[in-house]
Parts: C-alpha cells; structure tokens; sequence
C-alpha cells in the first residue's frame, strides 16, 4: 500500500515537473556555465565590477548595428543589469554604491529606448569607470 | 527503506507539531476568550454573520490575530458554537493562518514586497468571493449552540478559562489538530527525499496544480510558508505556486478539512473546497507573469520544499532514533519549545480534568456567583467584553512585542550570525560537511533576520543593504551546493574566502552605514 503509493506521490511529481529544468535558461539567452546544481552563471557574466565597467565601451560600440532582439543587445542589458550587484561585491561605499545603482537606471533606460540614445549611455559608462577604478584599487588593496 | 520512510514520518509529524505549538496555544487563548468572556452573542457581534461585511471584518481579524491552520481548529469550533455562517468561519479560518505580524514583516522584506501585498489582497478575494457564494447557495448555515451561564467576575473568570483550554486540548479539537499533523506525515511518506527539489518552475504550467496537490496536505507556520516564498522567489520559481502554497499549504489541512466534513456534510464540504480551489487555482494563473520578478537568475532547483519530503535519503549514522534526536535538539527554537511546554501542561491538565472531574463540577463551581460580603469596595467588575478586548489587544501587542525579540538589532544579528557563519566556513574548510550543511540554513535564516530587524527599527531596508544581504545569501547557498556536490578542497576553500569577505562587507553595511 504504502510502496503504491510512494509510486503515485512520485509519479505526481515527475509528470508535473517534468521539463522544467531543460526549459530554464539563464538570462540573455546563452548557454548556461557551470555552478552547482542549476545555480546557472551566464558565460557573459562578467567576473568583476571592474571587468564588466571595462567591456562596455566596446559592447556598446558592437550593439550600434544590431537589432534590439539580438543576443548581443540581451547580453549587453544583462550585463548592466548586473552591475549593481557587482558593485556591491566590492568596498564600495553606501554613496558610491548609490551612484553605481542611479547610474545604471540611466544607462539601462538609454540602451533600451527606441532608437538607443547611445551618446547618453557612453556618459554614464564614462562616468561609471572612475567608480571601477576605485572598487579595484580598494581591491588590490585588501589583498584580495 | 521502510524504516527510512516510517521514521522520516515520525520526524516530520514531531516537527509540525513544535512548530504548531506557540500557535496552538495561541488559538486556544483565542477560543477561550471567545467563549467565556465574549460569549455567543459578543462573538457574532465580533465577527458578523452571512454578508460580505462579516466577510471582511473575519479577514480582517484573522490578519490581525497570530495563527495557523492547526490553531484555528478550536477557534472556528467556537466561531460555529456562536452560530457564524460557513462563509464568515471559512474566512477567518483561511486568512488567519497566512499572515501574523512575524511574518508580514519577514514578507515585506523580500525582494519584491509588492508580491506580498498582493498575495493578502488575492487572500481578501478568495475569501469573499467563494465565501459570498457558499453563504448564497446555502444560507442556512448558522447553526447556534447553546449560551452558558456567563461566570462570576474575578479569578474564577480567568480559571474557567484556563479549565476550557486543558479540556479543548482533549476534545475533538485535538483529534482533528493531530489528523492535520499526519497529513505531513503523509506527505513525507509519499515523497522520497529530495523529491521536490526541481518543481514548481516559473515556465512549467503544471506547477500550480502540482503545489496544489501538495499544499492541502501540507501544514506551514506562516512563518515558514514565508521563507518558502521568499525562496520561490529567489529561486524564479513560479508566482502561482507562491500563491497557492501561501493560502492552502498555510491556510489549509487535513485536519480542518476533516471538521468541515463532520459538521456540515459531505456536500457542503465539497462544494466550498471546489468553490474556493477554482479561485485560488485561478487567480494562481492570473498573476504568474504580471508579479514575476525579472531581476533573478532562475535556478532550476529549490529546498524550500524538502521539509515536505522524506527527510532520509540513507541510513543516518548512529540509527534513526539518535539521528532525530540530534535534529529536534539542534533544530527546535525557544518559542517552539515554550510552546510545547505550555501545551503538554495544558494536555495534562485536561487529561485530570476529564479523568478526576467527567461531570464537570469545576465549571460549575467556577459559576457560583461570589458571596457579596466578601467582594473590597474597591474591586471594580471588569464587564467580559472589556476583558475580552483587552485580551485580544495583548495578544497583538504579544505579537508586536514578539516581533522586536525575533528580529534583534543589527548588532545582535551580527553577533549570532557571526558565530553561525564560524560554524559553518570553518566545517567546511576542514570537510565536516554535514555540521557545514547544518549551520548554512542557520546563517540564511539569520540573514533574513538582519534585514527584517533593521526594517523594524528604521522603517525602511534600503537597496544597498538588501543587496549586500543578498550577495552573502547567494555566497552561502552556493557554498552549500558545492558541498552537497562534493567539490573539490580549492574549491571550497575559494568558495569560503568569498563567503567570508561578503559576510564582513554585510556586516560593516549594517553596523557602519
């Protein structure tokens, strides 16, 4: 009795989620990287505040000619997406994590406009390299 | 397996059963006001009876008053003595368990407190939509009893109320509280371990339902069932099941579901559970896109519902017997003890009663009205409602007061997290993995608290903290996975050194800025 219905609990369980994992994808649309039982880190994912600050003049530069759809404009609003939480990986303080954060509304709202203000986004990427900067010298400071 | 499934019932039945315990407590103290101080004629005034008005207002004090799904049992039993409508008891009975000021706190924390607000708003639907129908389709549902002899003021007043709570705890209130308590211990039985592990994502359609099946058998504090929100919602599992889990896994069991079928039948009994399922399965659908967050990463896994599943997956080191006797000691809270205690003492009190005194001389004892002679000029006659009203207002104010004691200040938080965070890094480094996998969800739980505290002292959790609670959080979780994987030393080691800078950058933002 119980073994029968062990069987149906789990059969339950497997019918409704069957699929699911093979459906979710990480942000973005790439593939998923390695990490630990479905704690998918995105291969675009940059691996610092520093790192990610770094590659989006070219980023942006790339996105000029493609279209909003494209995995390169997904993966470039990921990754400004994930800047704050990048920043906050850092020593940054309160105020500069701040500034991080109003920084990147903009950025995220100049790439995602119709057309993309690109003049705009390239001020805030400019005025987001000295907090970069600043995280990785903290950084290389703590010795870490 | 046998043994693994039969003891991992027995775990999972004691556990329910400490958690339940404050709460259990807590609705006999309601029940007991609600019968010797308000009576029947104060609890219909109370609450009100077949209208939407009544609706509301037994929603609205089911918000207000700490409970769950066990501790109501007694509390609608008295609610029906009084002669409410099914809909009007239905709905305290339903919105009661879901929130209490803990866990409201803990809800408006999360990522997204928008969705929880919203999840209480769904809950005032449910309730008054298939309450509003059941009360139109059968409007004769108020089936009053009989009123007792109101009891002389004084002591006597308060030890009949204490004589009601140890008899409740061995009447047919207890029987159906323990009927909900095997349902976990059902589920448990059906579930192998880890089972539920890769359910309930946000892009399978069937997650509602699945949560649904589950959820009526389940029984969650509504503290847990929080927890196991904001999980779901960190995790990007689906809103709807959130929602479901919320309002039948907290809201629902076996138990109150038995006591509807024994006082109003078989068909009533269906006809409301199919009533409010097709609004909650409902509605369930209708906000999983609109509240989906949009700011996480899905993960295609949760433990968030392992404690509804098998909690053995081998044979424990040391036998079944210690392994739950190790958990139970190093699991159970305060609170959850206190409240054991408290119900043990009322269990035995009930159990003299009913063996030393069947006729029930005590009560009548009790309502003996006092010689006057003996009566101080200066003892005034609280009226009972005034008792009663002072009673709930303490209850609240308990709550409240429970609230600063569970979420300590940050500098408290830290310090315990601190020492949880010692525990769980340094087994890790030296590859004690279970004492690892043991004070992680300690450090997680800990976390939580961090932000509620300071949202309860400042009014506010700002971004940045919530962020820097969630990098530790995220930090931590990996970590665990990285040991349940069995990761390489270096890993784990790396893995650590993260943990550990982003718990000193949490700390510094909580205590420095």
């Amino acid at each position: 009795m119980c073994s029968w219905g062990r069987t149906v609990g789990l059969l339950v369980v497997l019918t409704a989620a069957g699929g699911c994992s093979a459906n979710t994808s990480p942000p973005g649309g790439g593939s998923a990287g390695s990490g630990a039982q479905g704690h998918v880190s995105p291969p675009h994912k940059p691996e610092s505040f520093f790192s990610a600050v770094s590659q989006l003049p070219s980023r942006l530069d790339a996105n000029r000619e493609v279209s909003a759809a494209s995995a390169a404009r997904r993966e470039l609003l990921d990754i400004i997406r994930w800047l704050p939480e990048l920043a906050a990986d850092t020593d940054l303080s309160r105020a500069e994590w701040e500034q991080v954060q109003r920084l990147t509304g903009d950025l995220e709202r100049a790439v995602s406009s119709s057309p993309p203000d690109w003049a705009a986004a390239r001020t805030r990427v400019d005025e987001l390299f000295p907090l970069a900067h600043r995280a990785d010298v903290l950084e290389q400071r703590s010795g870490r | 397996m046998w043994e693994a499934i039969f003891w991992g019932a027995v775990l999972r039945v004691i556990q329910a059963a400490l958690q339940a315990a404050p709460f259990l407590f807590t609705g006999l103290c309601i029940a007991a006001i609600l019968h010797r101080l308000l009576g029947m004629e104060g609890t219909r005034r109370l609450f009100g009876s077949n209208s939407i008005r009544s609706l509301f207002q037994a929603w609205v004090i089911g918000m207000l008053l700490p409970g769950c799904s066990l501790g109501v049992i007694p509390v609608v039993k008295q609610m029906r003595r009084a002669g409410l409508a099914v809909g009007t008891i239905f709905a305290f009975a339903l919105s009661s368990p879901l929130f209490d000021p803990l866990s409201l706190l803990y809800g408006l924390t999360l990522s997204k407190p928008e969705t929880i607000l919203a999840f209480a708003l769904c809950s005032l639907l449910v309730v008054t939509v298939s309450g509003a129908l059941f009360d139109r389709w059968f409007p004769q549902t108020e089936t009053p009893g009989e009123e007792l002899p109101p009891t002389p003021p004084g002591i006597k007043r308060l030890l009949a109320m204490l004589v009601m709570m140890a008899r409740e705890t061995v009447s047919d209130s207890m029987a159906y509280m323990l009927c909900g308590l095997l349902g976990v211990g059902l589920l448990s039985t059906l579930l192998p371990h880890g089972s539920l592990m890769r359910t309930m994502a946000h892009d399978n359609p069937y997650s509602p339902l699945l949560m649904t099946v589950i959820a009526i058998p389940a029984y969650a504090t509504p503290m847990t069932a929080m927890g196991q929100l904001g999980s779901m919602f960190q995790h990007g599992n689906s809103i709807g099941a959130a929602f479901i889990l919320l309002a039948l896994g907290a809201g629902m069991n076996c138990g109150l579901l038995l006591w509807m079928l024994r006082h109003y039948g078989l068909k009533k009994t269906c006809v409301w559970l199919i009533l409010m399922l097709i609004v909650v399965v409902g509605l369930s659908y209708g906000i999983e896109r609109p509240l989906y967050p949009t700011d996480i990463q899905p993960a295609d896994h949760t433990h968030a519902f392992d404690i509804y599943c098998c909690p053995f997956a081998e044979v424990p080191f040391g036998g079944y017997l210690a392994e739950i006797a190790r958990r139970l000691k190093l699991e159970s809270q305060v609170h959850e003890l206190a409240g054991g205690g408290l119900m043990a003492a009322l269990i035995l009190g009930g159990l003299a009663l009913r063996r030393l005194d069947p006729h029930r001389t005590v009560e009548a004892w009790l309502n003996q009205p006092p010689s006057e002679a003996l009566q101080p000029a200066w003892d005034v006659n609280v009226p009972a409602p005034v008792l009663a009203a002072a009673g709930f207002v303490v209850i609240l104010a308990g709550s409240i007061v429970g609230c600063f004691a569970y979420y300590p200040p940050p500098d408290e938080t830290i310090a315990e997290l601190n020492i949880a965070r010692t525990e769980a890094l340094g087994a890790a480094l030296s590859g004690d993995k279970s004492h690892a996998l043991h004070w992680i969800p300690i450090c997680e739980n800990w976390t939580r608290r961090l932000q509620v505290g300071l949202f309860l002292r400042r009014g506010e959790l700002s971004d940045y903290h919530r962020m820097k609670a969630r990098i530790f959080h995220d930090r931590l979780e990996l970590l665990e996975h990285m040991l349940e994987d069995g990761a390489q030393q270096p890993d784990i080691r790396r893995q650590v050194n993260a943990t550990s800078r982003a718990f000193s950058r949490m700390a510094h933002a909580f205590l420095k800025e």
